[in-house]
């Protein structure tokens, strides 16, 4: 091992050549001279030895992708020492090796060209040294006042050794004052504990041991730490195959349409004020204590069906409640929960995951006052965009104006940080040591992928800062805390094992039943009769801190499509009501702040309930993320956190394009994604093949080509496909492919190459969904092929439909004669040629495509070649599930499957077995290779408005 | 040959259909002809009406080589085209100036050969609206690539990299079908002006016309012999050419026909497009017609009953293209096919109903008119009438494309199409191309198949009947 | 100094009824080896004289040449040289060829009939010894001529003039080769 000169400051010039001397295994990361540098580090393999890292192969090291502060294990790939491709660890418990899409697109923040890369003071260059010098310098009166003066505001701390850390703080500086701040954090579930159990406690899902869900306002497939794990284990509670009919049931009730309420078998749609109405009428039905009996007409045929669902089955239950209701809700499906008999089965109970779990807003609301009132000398933001995300109502910006020493340490130089005297460049986990909880409490000991491309810090790096005055490298810190922890009599295996299987073994916290106090459901039978306003984050950009990611940007919306936008959604009645058009803007007032933004007729939003999502409208994110919709937060306050009831709403009249990448969402009775109870399966199994036969062989005159040792084919579950989209971005990471815009979006010029298509079924106005992903179908008659004047287009030897970019002139009839429109075209030099740190995202076994071709779904074929090359020199044959695609691989609910058609071993082979299996437009006589296992639901015979 | 018969035969050539109108004037001598045609391309000073057509074809022609920078440039994103609408404009422009191109073919080989002897006045004229109609259409396959700077990998070419064009494409039908179709007609073109150089150059003056005609005349003597191979060549060529008039356009109709999508996958787009190429190509033909006669006084060799027959041939194309538009929709219907059926009920109802009405309403209807005789022989109201008719006929290119591709078989990946300000560049652009190059053409070459309308004067056919 | 031979001599007609009469006559006092000159093709001159082409042949054979050029070249390339599966279809499309066959076929045909009309016409010949005749100018609007030429066996240089005045030409002219 050497020691290695440090990536000097400009990140152009860490070049390629650079990387490859700087990563493998056993890698020095580096260190230079200067007091604040920190010192050799090591980074440990995941499976492969590092002795030999071969050019060209990837390797692969296990490490966590952070969200909010908690852990989804992922294994990321790294060609040369550059991390390219993450994907999941299917030893973590968040992930069993799918991922959701932030941690897909975690990725891209690592390279984000516009991250801060220097420390600035008053917005000017400055050095680390300078300010931990000046630190210092302030901190030594503060010391002598024992602490008095300093104030911590950190987002949510679950990592155990920062949590460490900040005691060690606080014992140093015993009356400075640590606050939590995290805008879409879970305020009403601590709350809803503290209600439920007097204390916090960590509630998470079993849902494998569930027959029965219910969600109330829960999008449980897209929101919180574990929703990866809930969406697998849901899809594999309901996978009909053969003669298993065994399926779980989802009732959801919600205020807006999701994903999760668009899989449900029964949609109960409802404003956000009735939801708590209707938790009580539904838990008097299934009798918990203390909860009188009230009854609505309203609910009156649901309910009853819904509580004997429920009550049949006992301790095989789940009732989920969605972060953005009440905390009276919340403990409220504590005690049924707990009146059902699910705790301890489906529903399981910890200790708190936080370090310290506290009412944040109240927390928030202190240091602020304490910042008004001068007290505050020094204020230490450890991440978080306050100054952006704070509510409104605190005035947290011009509070920040009053503090003498402010610092902001971040991956970017925010909003906060334009308010504060000190801006530090922070670390992405990916560049540093670090750990994290999982929703369970396993915890994932980060490892760094790559050589910090910037001169930043990790978090661990900068509390060491305040408290230890020589300071050390994260991997020390981590490493030293662990030691403590772990106690092993040989604590270098322990900690090789830890980091290279990517989590500590048996470290989830131990399971608790707490004991239920008495609630009050008094302040949920509340409901308003005026046009209330709901908050939900933003599932791609959360609370905005995402919004310089473009991949995220522009990553579709699930049901709206919507790109490079936040809307303003209501239901067609209520629009007509109040005037309000289509992509016209409207302007929403609550109190004396309004907002003004685009609406979106949104079919499933309830009458007289407006829907906007936060992480819009910065100020300061970037060329990426600045400017795009409006911000949400300038009408959030603290007392109307989620939800506002009676606002005043109008159209200002103006217009507002707004970006779809699809414009149509109703089959117009085509019926392309199949769809039944699975009553309809028990009479006839392959009513799907019936509907979309598929002609022989013999109708055509031309003879057939054979494919007679490879032929690859993919099968996608549309009963387990929940539209969580990672597949999307999974494929967009993999295959480098651009992103084009707001503006190429409105020419729809998208060019995923995988898309969720979304229909609307059903009234309109109440409407259930239907999702599809729909990549190319590798046709075996490909209608695109035989139009390609050039030949650019052509089927392989092993049924690929394959795309030679450099063939392609680029005169998109292949993609006109395509009946699935699953080609898209660079209509422009979409790629970004020029930007360094990107192009070392791309993966180099895939081309990054020049203007004017056309592209599109190869089944990775990247992946497909390399496993036919590991088996040639090998000599054996490409094993039954080798080869797994990216979108594949991402999936948490297995919906898709890819693999070799002709071999009977394979899953792909026994999917297409199936009698659900069915292939879209077969009439056309495409013979497509990817098909579908249609869908079935689920519903409840007692409850006779089923959709369909 | 009896002289009765003879008189009676010539009687025929001179009127054909309504006994009244005369095709030639009386007046009109060889040597005047001669002077008045050759007059035009050897005078200096040119006329006022020319001067602005061709001005105004310049000045689009710039506006048209500046988007070509652009689009070339930036790439063909300046356009409007889209996923799920891969082809719009460009496309739609080429298929109607091939139509536009097929009109004066029909008058050089199928008339030709059924020796309608009215068309010899108006051929050359049609000729240069076919030669300057396939020079704009052959563009836009090259420019609407997006990589038009490799276009010619659509040819067989021994290469380097052994990668042949794939001949199963329609594209490369095209590639053939219009190379040959635009030889066909540069070489029937030049063959049957020889004798028309060989004038021009016999009365130039200027030394410099008086070579470039030489050349380009071949050392045309107007011999016995030359006279008989040039009358054999012309038939022959016409008979080629004849049918290339009927498959030219087929071959353009299989860039859609072949293809699945709805609203194109059809077996009646040959004829379809044949009907279709023949109403506005010999629109064109009228309009340009029309406007050279008024501006060159060309009243006594195009006559009236000249715009007779165009009209006639208008009419009666614009019939049949209702009949197919009918029978279309029926098969659709009839076949129970349900994405043949939403395209016929979106292209009359849905976001593009406007295209298809203006379409209906100046390509069907406006043509009606002509059932009046009156309507036919007044060039203002013929004129008009060609117009809309051109204008009507590109509505329903564009509609062709637009309402198939923007709503085919996948619901969820149906979207619109916008045109841009270089989609409507490259299109007024293109006609700037072709209203100079016209222009062009009638100023630099005789205008008028002098040797043929020579045969329609009296004293010319009286050679044999002085016995 | 001997003159040298001339090319012919020619006369010229004010219209194609005196040059039709003429030919005639010219034929019947058993002249052969003439031609006549005119502004538009005259049919019973045509019946008078005979000549000989094979533009039709050339064009034929020619036109079948380019159908089989086509077809091969297509067959040749998509299930020989480049064998590859296109859409599943098979490697001889051959109902795909047809269209190229047939477009090439008409390519051959129409060079082959224009290159072979213009070279049974004499041309290109830039020069011809008729253009010396200074009012020759007229053949193209509205002149007609009748040159014998010198190498009919009737040929005599004063013979012959006397024998056009004889036809009441507007002008007679001994036309030299250069």
């Amino acid at each position: 091992m050497s020691e290695l000169i440090t990536i000097g400051e400009n990140p152009v010039e860490a070049s390629r050549r650079r990387f490859l001397e700087l990563m493998g295994a056993s890698i020095a990361l580096a260190t230079g001279a200067g007091c604040t540098r920190p010192p050799t580090e090591f980074v440990m393999p995941y499976v492969t030895p590092p002795e030999q890292a071969i050019p060209g192969v990837a390797r692969y090291y296990a490490t966590a992708a952070v969200t909010n502060g908690i852990a989804e294990g992922v294994i990321a790939e790294t060609h040369l020492g550059r991390p390219t491709k993450i994907e999941g660890n299917p030893r973590h418990p968040a992930s069993l090796g799918a991922t959701s899409v932030l941690s897909q697109a975690s990725i891209l923040d690592l390279y984000d060209p516009f991250r801060a890369k220097e420390v600035t003071k008053n917005n000017e260059t400055a050095s680390w040294d300078q300010f931990t010098v000046e630190l210092h310098a302030a901190l030594e009166p503060i010391r002598k006042a024992n602490g008095r003066g300093l104030s911590l505001l950190t987002e949510t701390v679950v990592s155990p050794t920062l949590g460490w850390q900040l005691q060690r703080v606080l014992e140093q500086f015993p009356e400075a004052r640590w606050h939590q701040y995290d805008p879409a954090g879970p305020h009403s579930s601590r709350k809803g504990s503290l209600n439920a159990f007097g204390r916090y406690v960590n509630t998470y899902y079993r849902l494998d041991q569930a027959n029965v869900m219910l969600s109330l306002d829960s999008d449980f497939f897209t929101y919180g730490p574990a929703s990866t794990r809930y969406a697998h284990d849901y899809a594999f509670g309901r996978k009909v195959r053969g003669s298993n009919t065994q399926m779980n049931r989802l009732y959801v009730a919600e205020s807006t349409l999701t994903s999760t309420g668009g899989k449900a078998d029964h949609r109960l749609q409802l404003k956000y004020s009735d939801i708590g109405r209707f938790g009580v009428e539904l838990a008097a039905a299934i009798g918990v204590p203390g909860v009188a009996a009230v009854s609505s007409p309203r609910f009156e045929r649901i309910i009853g069906p819904l509580s004997q669902d429920l009550l049949a089955n006992r301790g095989r239950s789940a009732i989920l409640v969605g972060e953005n209701q009440p905390p009276a809700l919340h403990a409220l499906v504590h005690a049924m929960n707990a009146a059902l008999g699910n705790a301890g089965h489906a529903v399981a109970y910890t200790e708190a995951l936080e370090t310290r779990p506290e009412n944040q807003i109240e927390s928030l609301k202190t240091l602020v006052a304490e910042m008004n009132a001068g007290t505050v000398k020094i204020l230490l933001i450890i991440n978080g965009n306050p100054a952006y995300n704070a509510p409104n109502d605190l005035g947290f910006s011009d509070a920040l104006a009053r503090v003498q020493t402010s610092i902001h340490f971040g991956l970017y130089h925010d909003e906060t940080s334009q308010h504060t005297v000190w801006s530090l460049p922070a670390s992405h986990f990916y560049e540093s040591w670090s750990d994290a909880r999982a929703f369970d409490g396993t915890v994932t000991i980060l490892q760094p992928l790559i050589e910090r491309l910037y001169d930043s810090r990790s978090e661990v790096e900068l509390l060491d800062l305040l408290v230890e005055m020589p300071n050390r490298a994260s991997r020390t810190i981590v490493r030293s805390y662990w030691q403590q922890q772990a106690g092993a009599y040989d604590f270098e295996t322990w900690w090789r094992k830890a980091v290279g299987e990517g989590m500590i073994p048996a470290s989830s916290l131990p399971e608790s039943q707490p004991a239920l106090q008495p609630i009050d459901v008094g302040s949920l039978l509340a409901s308003d009769s005026g046009i209330e306003l709901t908050f939900r984050a933003n599932p791609y950009l959360y609370d905005g801190r995402y919004a310089g990611n473009a991949w995220l940007q522009e990553l579709p919306r699930h049901i709206t499509k919507l790109t490079w936008d936040n809307a303003i959604h209501v239901s067609a009645r209520t629009a007509e009501r109040h005037g309000l058009r289509h992509q016209q803007i409207a302007r929403i007032k609550v109190g004396t702040q309004y907002v003004e933004g685009a609406v979106w007729l949104s079919p499933g939003q309830p009458d007289d309930s407006i829907m906007v999502e936060f992480g819009y409208g910065r100020s300061r994110a970037g060329p990426i993320g600045t400017g795009i919709g409006f911000d949400a937060y300038r009408i959030r306050t603290t007392t109307g956190l989620w939800h506002v009831p009676n606002i005043e709403v109008s159209n200002t009249g103006a217009t507002y394009p707004l970006a779809t990448t699809q414009m149509n969402k109703s089959q117009h009775g085509r019926d392309l994604v199949v769809s039944q109870p699975i009553t309809t399966y028990q009479r006839d199994p392959r009513f799907a093949q019936k509907a979309h036969p598929q002609p022989s062989y013999n109708d055509t005159l031309y003879p057939h080509w054979e494919y007679p040792h490879y032929n690859w084919g993919m099968a996608i579950d549309l009963t387990a496909c929940v539209n969580c989209q990672a597949c999307v971005i999974a494929c967009q990471a993999e295959n480098n492919i651009p992103v084009v815009g707001k503006q190429q979006v409105l020419f729809n010029r998208w060019m995923h190459w995988l898309r969720v298509d979304v229909y609307y079924e059903g009234d309109w106005s109440e409407p259930s969904a239907r999702f599809a992903p729909i990549p190319c179908m590798h046709c075996e008659n490909a209608p695109c092929e035989v139009v390609c004047p050039v030949q650019a287009t052509v089927h392989s030897s092993d049924g690929l439909n394959e795309m030679i970019y450099n063939r392609c002139v680029g005169t998109r009839f292949c993609s006109n004669n395509c009946p699935y429109k699953v080609r898209r075209f660079n209509f422009l030099l979409y790629a970004d040629w020029f930007t360094d740190q990107l192009k070392m995202q791309r993966n180099p076994d895939v081309t990054v495509r020049s203007r004017g071709v056309i592209e599109k779904c190869t089944y990775c074929v990247q992946r497909i070649r390399e496993a036919e090359i590991r088996a040639q020199m090998e000599n054996r044959k490409i094993q039954a599930n080798e080869v797994k695609t990216a979108c594949q691989q991402v999936c948490p609910t297995a919906a898709i499957v890819f693999g070799n058609i002709n071999d009977s071993a394979s899953e792909v082979s026994r999917m297409k077995a199936e009698p659900l299996n069915y292939g879209m437009l077969t009439e056309l006589n495409t013979r497509p290779h990817t098909t579908y296992l249609a869908e079935l639901r689920n519903p409840n015979p007692a409850i006779t408005n089923y959709a369909d | 040959m009896p002289i009765d018969e003879k008189e009676r035969l010539q009687a025929r050539i001179r009127r054909i259909g309504a006994g009244d109108v005369v095709l030639v004037r009386p007046g009109v001598t060889s040597e005047s002809l001669t002077s008045h045609i050759a007059g035009v391309i050897l005078q200096p000073n040119v006329p006022l009406f020319w001067l602005t057509m061709f001005g105004i074809g310049i000045i689009a022609l710039c506006m048209f080589v500046i988007a070509v920078a652009i689009l070339l440039d930036v790439g063909i994103g300046e356009l409007g085209t889209n996923i799920p609408v891969g082809w719009a404009f460009p496309i739609a422009n080429y298929v109607w100036w091939i139509e536009i191109a097929v009109g004066g073919s029909l008058l050089s080989s199928i008339l030709h050969l059924t020796n309608q002897k009215w068309r010899n006045s108006i051929n050359r004229i049609a000729e240069a609206v076919t030669l300057a109609g396939i020079m704009c259409a052959s563009l836009y396959p090259v420019l609407h690539l997006g990589r038009a700077w490799i276009f010619y990998w659509t040819l067989p070419y021994p290469n380097t990299l052994t990668i042949q064009p794939n001949f199963r494409s329609p594209l490369i039908w095209d590639v053939f079908g219009i190379f040959t179709y635009a030889a066909a007609s540069v070489l029937f073109w030049y063959l049957d002006m020889i004798p028309d150089l060989a004038a021009v150059r016999d009365r130039a003056e200027n030394r410099i016309a008086y070579l470039i005609f030489g050349v380009l005349a071949l050392g045309w003597q107007g011999s016995s012999k030359q006279w008989r191979m040039q009358e054999k060549g012309s038939l022959l060529l016409a008979g080629i050419l004849t049918p290339l008039v009927f498959t030219v356009h087929t071959v353009v109709s299989f860039d859609f026909a072949i293809a699945l999508v709805p609203g194109w996958h059809s077996t009646i787009f040959p004829p379809y497009f044949v009907d279709g190429a023949i109403l506005a190509g010999i629109s064109m033909v009228s309009m340009i017609t029309i406007a050279l006669r008024s501006a060159f006084s060309f009243e006594n060799i195009i006559t009236d009953q000249h715009l007779n027959n165009l009209g006639k041939i208008i009419l009666t194309t614009s019939v049949f293209l209702f009949y197919i538009y009918c029978f279309d929709s029926f098969t659709n219907w009839y076949g129970g096919n349900p994405y043949e059926q939403y395209t016929d009920r979106f292209r009359v109802f849905g976001n593009y109903a406007w295209v298809f009405w203006t379409f209906v309403a100046f390509g069907i209807a406006a043509p009606q008119l002509l059932w009046w005789k009156r309507n036919r022989t007044d060039p203002r109201a013929l004129f008009v009438i060609s117009l809309l008719v051109v204008i009507g006929m590109w509505e329903e290119r564009y509609m062709l494309m637009v309402v198939s591709l923007s709503h085919d078989f996948m619901p969820s990946a149906w979207a619109n199409f916008a045109a841009t300000a270089e989609d409507n560049a490259l299109l007024y652009g293109s006609c700037g191309l072709f209203l100079a190059m016209v222009f062009l053409l009638v100023r630099l070459f005789p205008m008028v198949p002098l040797h043929s309308v020579r045969q329609l004067l009296p004293h010319a056919q009286n050679g044999g009947a002085i016995e | 100094m001997t003159r040298p031979r001339p090319y012919g001599m020619a006369a010229e007609f004010d219209d194609a009824g005196a040059l039709v009469r003429a030919v005639r006559k010219a034929r019947a006092a058993g002249y052969r080896r003439f031609e006549t000159y005119s502004p538009h093709p005259i049919e019973e001159i045509d019946q008078v004289m005979q000549h000989w082409d094979m533009i039709a042949p050339i064009g034929f054979v020619s036109a079948l040449t380019g159908g089989v050029i086509g077809f091969y070249m297509q067959y040749f390339i998509a299930a020989d040289v480049y064998p590859t599966n296109i859409g599943g279809r098979p490697l001889n499309s051959w109902q795909a060829f047809v269209v190229i066959t047939f477009a090439l076929t008409v390519l051959f045909g129409l060079i082959a009939v224009f290159g072979a009309t213009v070279f049974f016409q004499g041309m290109p010949s830039l020069y011809h010894p008729l253009f010396k005749i200074p009012s020759f100018r007229r053949a193209s609007s509205n002149g007609y001529f009748l040159c014998i030429e010198s190498w009919d066996e009737q040929f005599q240089p004063i013979d012959t003039s006397r024998f056009l005045q004889s036809l009441y030409p507007i002008n007679v002219w001994e036309v030299d080769y250069e």
